[in-house]
């Protein structure tokens, strides 16, 4: 009967947590802030930015800067919506294509053989070296999930929307 | 109800993509460190560089570069810098028939050595249409043109029968 209740939990814990609880609403944040991270040091050089671009070899040479000034800013954006919660949905929609690309971009350069530096979340700026490989791929795809999850997600508690709402709910 | 929302999501998405571009653009317009975007015409001139006599000497002596001279076809036939191959700038019909059936030489691993006659453009105008067409490397441009080069008393060829021209 205990072992029953406490199986019960756990589902109802699943299942709040993909309708949108506070534990999803902090994944949220930190994946905005994982997001703003990594995207204002692109923004601030983007030069740099556009040499790891171009080390995938999969876009022409001209459209090699316009791709590193909008993925940056992308980045940016995205993080401040996904961490003040404002535009939800499109902003995790646009994550999980990001993230879906870069898992496409470093598979098809271990496929041809290429192994260099991934140029992920500016590690490389702390001396950390993170190569692309088959994990970065998995990690990239786990974000994506995370991403459908928040996307997916009905309620998020610690948000500028679910605050707006409240008010406007109040005010009728 | 449900078409709604994923035609807003797309909708949104479009103008989070858009903004970031525009955005992008616009910050890196004000960014030190930024790319610098410079117009098509100030690219090509950009890798169209003058070089003085010694220079195009040096780069004869060495084999490393293809002479193109860019005067009309009886001043080529009168005299030229050794090896040399003609591309008259003018008229413009017959420089682009000129070009597209010399490029293939031109385009082979050799720096590409334009003259023409001191104070004319037709080097320049021809060194420009290079770029355009897909030239790879940067496009020198003799300065004081063939004029120079005779002067230095550089080699020289000239046709058989040039001289009773």
């Amino acid at each position: 009967m205990r072992e029953g209740d406490e199986g019960m939990d756990i589902v109802r814990g699943i299942k709040g947590f993909l309708a949108g609880n506070f534990f999803l609403s902090a994944i949220r944040m930190l994946l905005g802030l994982m997001f703003l991270y990594s995207g204002f040091f692109k923004v601030l050089d983007p030069v740099s930015f556009g040499r790891v671009i171009s080390a995938y070899g999969l876009l022409p040479g001209p459209m090699v800067p316009y791709a590193a000034l909008t993925v940056s800013m992308l980045e940016m954006v995205l993080g401040v919506l996904l961490l003040t919660g404002t535009w939800i949905r499109p902003a995790a929609a646009v994550s999980i294509l990001l993230m879906l690309a870069f898992s496409a971009a470093i598979s098809i350069n271990l496929i041809r053989g290429n192994e260099f530096d991934c140029g992920c979340f500016e590690l490389s700026r702390f001396g950390i070296n993170e190569r692309i490989s088959i994990w970065l791929v998995l990690r990239d795809l786990a974000m994506a999930a995370g991403f459908l999850i928040v996307h997916n997600a009905r309620r998020h508690p610690i948000s500028l929307e679910s605050f707006i709402e409240k008010r406007r709910l109040r005010e009728l | 109800m449900e078409q709604n929302e994923f035609i807003t999501t797309v909708r949104r998405g479009a103008v989070l993509v858009v903004g970031a571009f525009l955005f992008g653009i616009a910050a890196n317009y004000f960014n030190p460190g930024g790319y610098r975007f410079l117009s098509p015409e100030a690219i090509s001139e950009s890798r169209i560089v003058e070089i003085g006599v010694d220079e195009a000497k040096i780069k004869f002596d060495h084999s490393s570069a293809l002479f193109i001279d860019t005067r009309d076809g009886d001043d080529y036939f009168d005299a030229r810098i050794e090896g040399a191959i003609n591309v008259p700038g003018f008229p413009e019909s017959l420089s682009e028939k000129t070009i597209k059936e010399q490029f293939r030489i031109i385009s082979r691993p050799l720096e590409a050595v334009l003259y023409c006659d001191e104070g004319c453009d037709s080097a320049a105008v021809i060194g420009r249409r290079l770029l355009e067409m897909g030239y790879p490397r940067k496009v020198y441009i003799l300065q004081g043109g063939f004029g120079a080069w005779a002067k230095k008393k550089h080699p020289l060829e000239k046709s058989p029968d040039a001289g009773g021209r």
